[in-house]
């Protein structure tokens, strides 16, 4: 075999396992639903809701979410105890097969910090990174409130 | 042996007592069925604040004379909590003035005044609804008028990014036309929900 065809046989390889990885990552979870909170003026904070599936038949645990739209992104949950509001960072999310995720106002959350454009999309493409090292990548729609 | 008129006496004056006990009843006021609603009866009068409107006015119970007043208390730097329930109180104000109820306000108490200066809680209430009024001033002064009417807040430490979040009460005062409060919302809350019991308790 020469060192060319080799060569040609490795890379074919190499971007058969990126395609397989990458097709596993895009259909093991679908995130339904998925919106963003069209912030007030002035405002770079904002929230992401959807409903989270995992299509797997194994646990995925989500330990970062990032986006090229955004200065960053991550898992927060709000929480009324004894009638006091809070909100606090969550470190990872646990999707279990056949157990939907709800992140929805007033609980779960994805907390966004600062749109990079001047003009606010339609929609942003949010990745979120498993433990495995996967990406899943999910379109949010900006909304001005839940979808009906 | 007790002598007749002395029980003749006793009766009637028994016959008063059941009487008047029952016309007492009847007086009072009979408790609103609402919804999700706390009903305060008496109502509780409200103290006066050194606080401003988003708009550099005084805010005080005069601004809530003649009009009955939904009050949340939050921050403009919240992305979750206090947009969602600006959000429903938008609704709710939508379907009590479709209800007839022309005489209702939305007013937002910053617990957050280092942040929400007037400007910035004009610029965030015109997103939900030109009317709304934003309420600020000194931390001192909002921790004064919120203890005075049992809502409590706490400031957290800032983060890596410099940001920090702010725990409050999560409740929605009902204030009448004469600036007394009458009621109250305790999460969790929704807009339709609301907006019955105020129009019940509105009357």
């Amino acid at each position: 075999m020469s060192k060319t065809n080799s060569k040609q046989q490795l890379t074919s390889l190499l971007f058969s396992l990126l395609f397989a990885c990458t097709s596993y990552a895009q259909q093991s979870i679908n995130v339904s639903e998925a919106w963003v909170r069209i912030p007030p003026p002035g405002m770079q904070m904002m929230a992401g809701y959807g409903t989270f599936t995992n299509l797997t038949g194994n646990t995925i645990e989500l330990v970062d979410a990032q986006s090229v739209s955004f200065e960053s992104v991550g898992f927060h949950i709000s929480e009324v105890v004894d009638g006091i509001s809070s909100m606090r960072k969550l470190d990872s999310i646990i999707l279990q097969p056949d157990e939907p995720a709800v992140f929805e106002p007033g609980s779960r959350h994805l907390m966004i910090y600062t749109l990079k454009y001047d003009t606010q999309p339609e929609g942003v493409q949010i990745d979120f990174i498993d433990k495995l090292g996967a990406t899943h990548s999910v379109e949010f729609r900006f909304l001005k409130s839940a979808p009906e | 042996m007790k002598p007749p008129y002395l029980i003749g006496i006793a009766i009637v004056s028994a016959a008063i007592g059941v009487t008047s006990y029952q016309l007492g009843i009847q007086n009072q006021p009979k408790p609103l069925a609402t919804k999700i609603a706390t009903v305060l009866n008496p109502p509780r009068l409200m103290a006066e604040s050194l606080l401003v409107q988003h708009d550099g006015t005084p805010f005080s119970n005069a601004t809530m004379r003649d009009k009955w007043t939904l009050m949340f208390f939050g921050f403009t730097y919240c992305p979750d909590i206090c947009p969602t329930t600006m959000q429903s109180l938008m609704n709710s104000v939508s379907k009590v003035e479709q209800a007839g109820i022309e005489n209702v306000q939305v007013v937002f108490v910053s617990v957050d005044p280092e942040r929400d200066t007037p400007e910035r809680l004009r610029e965030y209430l015109s997103h939900f609804n030109e009317d709304f009024i934003g309420v600020t001033g000194h931390l001192a002064d909002i921790e004064e008028f919120t203890r005075s009417i049992g809502v409590v807040f706490a400031h957290h430490s800032p983060d890596e990014t410099g940001y920090y979040a702010v725990d409050h009460s999560a409740v929605i005062l009902v204030i009448n036309e004469k600036g007394e409060m009458r009621g109250l919302f305790s999460a969790p809350y929704n807009w339709e929900d609301i907006a019955d019991d105020l129009i019940n308790i509105h009357g």
